[in-house]
């Protein structure tokens, strides 16, 4: 898959694991792995990428006498889900034309 | 590997970024070896799998800005810390030498100020009491009178100047600590957007 396509889609694959509920760095990559390669140094990046644009935000909280940081989505990080799905939307007639050759 | 030394070594490859988003980095990488080890896997396991600490270095310089895009070596981000250093240097230099004159200036002005309103009453009192032990000495004179009488003059006016003039002193002294303080941020700006 291209790059630049794989790194949007964990963008929003992360994003979509947060919407669930607020989630810690081990447990992100536990929940997207099963639907795509993912691993630790990819996932840093993106965190930090996504907290910059504002689509998630961070706290830490105390987890058996250490602090461990939580990741929540915010309404930026929803819409971005909400823009992602639209333009899947799109692209699935686009492939269609491509997969058809235009035929209805 | 322990997760000490995959640390220590992930930390060292992060040397192109400022501390607090080195510590920030490796506090992620700490946090997933204490749920790792939580869950049951050994801390050499956990470090293998992780992989080489420069190769996760160069992906957080990669997303920072700090690394080569292209995918250097974890100690591919010198040599362009190294060029910001230059151009801080540079901008330190264009802005700084400018900077440190008006500061001198302004220091300048600031010192001049309150010495010569030092002089005005110390001279005042000091011909005040020369011209009252000559009046003393000699016997009365209206000249040496009329030159105390200045000279008391000249050391109440100074007098009445000092509140005015510390107040102008003050503002050129502040004024001295912003242009330094500013100056210093112009240059780190720039220094961080370089890199």
């Amino acid at each position: 898959m291209d790059t630049q396509l794989k790194k949007g889609l964990l963008d929003v694959c992360v994003l979509s694991v947060l919407r669930e509920e607020p989630s810690y760095g081990y447990k992100i990559i536990a929940d997207v792995a099963p639907y795509t390669a993912i691993s630790e140094s990819t996932l840093y990046p993106i965190l930090k990428r996504l907290e910059a644009a504002g689509a998630v935000t961070v706290h830490s909280r105390e987890y058996n006498g250490r602090l461990r940081k939580y990741y929540s989505i915010t309404p930026l990080g929803e819409r971005k889900i909400e823009d992602f799905l639209s333009d899947m939307r799109e692209m699935e007639r686009i492939c269609k034309l491509i997969r058809d050759g235009g035929r209805q | 590997m322990t997760a000490k030394q995959w640390l220590k070594a992930f930390q060292k490859a992060l040397a192109p970024l400022p501390r607090a988003e080195r510590e920030r980095a490796a506090d992620y990488y700490a946090e997933l070896f204490a749920d790792r080890a939580e869950a049951g896997e050994a801390e050499e396991t956990i470090a293998r799998e992780l992989g080489d600490p420069a190769a996760a270095a160069r992906a957080v310089l990669c997303e920072s800005g700090a690394g080569n895009a292209n995918g250097g070596s974890g100690a591919g981000g010198a040599p362009r810390a190294g060029r910001a250093g230059w151009l801080k240097a540079l901008l330190a230099c264009g802005v700084g030498i400018p900077a440190v004159a008006a500061i001198t200036a302004l220091g300048c002005i600031a010192v001049a100020l309150a010495a010569s309103d030092a002089i005005l009453v110390l001279a005042g009192l000091g011909g005040t009491g020369g011209a009252f032990v000559l009046l003393a000495a000699e016997g009365f004179a209206g000249g040496l009178l009329a030159i105390g009488g200045l000279m008391l003059a000249a050391a109440g006016v100074g007098c009445l100047l000092a509140p005015p003039l510390l107040a102008l002193e003050r503002l050129l002294l502040g004024l001295c600590g912003r242009i330094w303080k500013e100056t210093a941020n112009f240059v780190q700006g720039n220094g961080r957007d370089a890199r």
